[in-house]
């Protein structure tokens, strides 16, 4: 995403700035994990993982419900291509959610066993540490094949059949947490993680989503 | 281990240095793929990892014909070989993996998403995988999928390293220490001789030459020490 440019940025390609959190994020948990030391213990690590692995999971079910929800809906309503297409995009999408979904899951039970085997002893040995470390490694692969499979097509193809008001809808259901007690606590992990040009683009965002009906 | 000197008392824990060595041709092979993986450039990686599998094959096809082979009703041994085909299949797939072509990686993975979404109506998989790779092809495109393989090129690669080390580990604690005591001298040397030179080669040297070049001063006297001994 160019951050220099902000007059080019639409608004569904904010949720960019998503990914680009989520990658950082993944980025530190994974160097943590290669720093991990004999002898170390996981207290520290496991709280950076949760915490990854938390905005992971909300990202994949809120993708799942409403960022296919949109895109077939759009497909519906302009008959984007011929039917043919249409079917075809259909099934990929679908296919494409589940596939890494399950993937994504899968990964995250992997490192989670590992954690709670490990968690209750006082010291790490060399193989946990790579177990580990490998466990991680896939998870965020798997993070990096989806959301560059999202920016690469579901995105672009929505942006092109869809309005900025659409697209602001769509986004309030991705960075609002609706059913938590603090609603917009994604916005603010995002806003953490951002260079501040990243940070004032996202608070301009929210302000925009506040006034939204 | 006792070196004693630099000298190894069990000529058999010259695995020792020829574990620490593979481990490092590992780790170079993983440095070799992502400082290309921005250019995409598999050659030197290719190359470095071919020499591997080619080192890793030769020992670990001794170790079971000469070594484990020898040691009946153990458990240990067993296991050891059943390892050896864990990382003889897992190093297959991975030079599998970097002589395929894009287009059959891309086609691969369409066929699997259409498997994933579960629905009745793409009876005919040929069709449909046609259709999403046009699709594919004005969205993700060949340059994508190619960073997608040097990824999952990468995962593999860290996943027989750790598998190596796993699996030295094991040998060591398990296989080598039951060979120490147990097994007179000459029969370990012999074991120790068909690990470094290869006889089925015309440069049978060629292990020796490389591990020379890799071990630091220490290393390369007891490796010395124990040829004069072979």
């Amino acid at each position: 995403m160019k951050n220099n440019a902000s007059e080019n940025i639409t608004e569904l390609s904010q949720i960019n700035f998503v990914h680009e959190a989520l990658r950082t994020t993944a980025s530190a948990v994974i160097n943590r994990a290669y720093n991990l030391q004999n002898g170390d213990t996981l207290q520290g690590f496991n709280l950076a993982f949760t915490s990854w692995i938390t905005i992971l999971v909300f990202y994949l079910e809120a993708s799942e419900k409403y960022l296919e929800q949109h895109l077939k809906q759009l497909l519906f309503e302009r008959n984007y291509a011929d039917k043919n297409t249409n079917n075809a995009l259909i099934i990929w999408f679908t296919g494409l959610s589940k596939s890494n979904h399950d993937r994504q899951l899968k990964r995250i039970e992997d490192v989670f066993s590992i954690l709670h085997i490990e968690i209750g002893k006082t010291s790490l040995i060399t193989r946990t540490i790579q177990h580990l470390t490998l466990g991680i490694l896939r998870l965020k692969i798997a993070q990096e094949d989806y959301l560059e499979t999202q920016e690469e097509s579901l995105i672009p193809l929505i942006l092109k059949n869809s309005t900025p008001i659409k697209q602001l809808h769509f986004l309030k259901h991705m960075l609002i947490d609706q059913e938590s007690e603090d609603p917009k606590w994604i916005i603010k992990w995002v806003i953490g993680q951002l260079d501040p040009h990243g940070k004032k683009l996202v608070l301009d965002l929210e302000k925009r989503l506040d006034i939204l009906i | 281990m006792k070196y004693g000197k630099l000298i190894l008392v069990d000529p058999i824990n010259i695995m020792h240095l020829l574990h620490k060595a593979f481990i490092a041709q590992s780790i170079k092979c993983e440095h070799l793929l992502t400082s290309n993986f921005t250019c995409g450039n598999l050659i030197p990686f290719q190359k470095a990892f071919e020499f591997s599998e080619r080192l890793l094959a030769h020992h670990i096809n001794i170790e079971d014909l000469y070594m484990t082979s020898k040691i009946l009703d153990s458990p240990a041994a067993r296991v050891n070989e059943s390892e050896h085909v864990e990382l003889r299949d897992k190093a297959s797939d991975i030079i599998g993996l970097f002589a395929g072509e894009n287009s059959i990686i891309l086609a691969n993975y369409a066929q699997k998403t259409i498997l994933a979404s579960n629905r009745s109506e793409h009876e005919d998989i040929t069709e449909t995988t046609k259709a999403i790779l046009t699709v594919l092809s004005q969205t993700i495109g060949q340059p994508k999928m190619a960073k997608r393989k040097m990824r999952d090129l990468y995962e593999r690669v860290v996943s027989l390293r750790f598998l190596e080390s796993d699996h030295f580990e094991n040998e060591e604690s398990f296989i080598a220490t039951q060979i120490a005591p147990n097994m007179p001298k000459e029969k370990q040397l012999e074991i120790a001789k068909h690990l470094l030179v290869d006889q089925s080669c015309e440069n049978s040297g060629w292990i020796i030459e490389w591990l020379i070049s890799r071990f630091d001063l220490d290393d390369q006297r007891i490796l010395n020490n124990l040829i004069l001994h072979l």
